[in-house]
């Protein structure tokens, strides 16, 4: 059965670094293969844009966008109404400790039943969200 | 070089410029509009062009950690 996964900034800002850890690489070929369905809430994508123009410039972002979007290996994903709704009020729970994008993908990670992969260490417990967590030393 | 437009809005790259730039078919361009009214068309970078030219995993950390302090700074 195809597994499912979500997604954050981090996460897909290290599959176009020079020297990606083995952990992401193996996630996205996986994902390249089939293997696992990647699910990216249309609004991360600014995060990853943002990261990318600090460190690269605005042209580069550019690139790494046009290639995740004709690409199609991630599924790219407008917010519903109902992941709206939950995503609110998971910040409105959370306020000090999610981001409005974790919120956003915490909520869409329970409504699929995807593993959430995140580069973010502070996550509340929530019931369904399931994570796998890229943390660094620094 | 003069291209032609069909009725479905498609146009045919020369061959000349396919083989110069080792276009394949079933390839991705980009197509984008200048704000000189011009229409530029760019060959899809690959993901080792892309890696080429990204961060180091260094930077990366450093990017992250910032991004992380800037969104808890403005958002929370």
């Amino acid at each position: 059965m195809q597994r499912r996964a979500c997604l954050d900034a981090g996460t897909i800002h290290q599959h176009y670094i020079q020297d990606p850890p083995p952990k992401v690489e193996n996630l996205f070929v996986d994902i390249e293969n089939g293997k696992i369905h990647a699910i990216v809430p249309e609004q991360i994508l600014v995060e990853v844009f943002k990261q990318l123009c600090v460190v690269r410039g605005k042209g580069y972002a550019l690139k790494v966008i046009n290639d995740i979007y004709a690409n199609e290996y991630l599924e790219i994903r407008s917010l519903s109404k109902d992941l709206v709704a939950e995503a609110g009020r998971l910040k409105c729970q959370y306020r000090d400790i999610v981001s409005y994008n974790d919120a956003i993908l915490i909520a869409l990670a329970v409504q699929e039943s995807a593993m959430l992969h995140t580069t973010e260490k502070n996550l509340p417990q929530i019931p369904g969200l399931k994570v796998v967590k890229y943390v660094f030393d620094a | 070089m003069i291209v032609k437009v069909s009725n479905k809005g498609m146009i045919s790259l020369p061959a000349a410029i396919r083989k110069r730039y080792k276009i394949k078919p079933g390839q991705k361009l980009i197509v984008t509009e200048n704000a000189d009214g011009s229409i530029r068309i760019e060959i899809l970078p690959t993901i080792d062009e892309l890696r080429k030219e990204g961060a180091t995993y260094e930077e990366f950390k450093k990017i992250l950690k910032e991004s992380l302090a800037e969104d808890a700074r403005i958002e929370r």
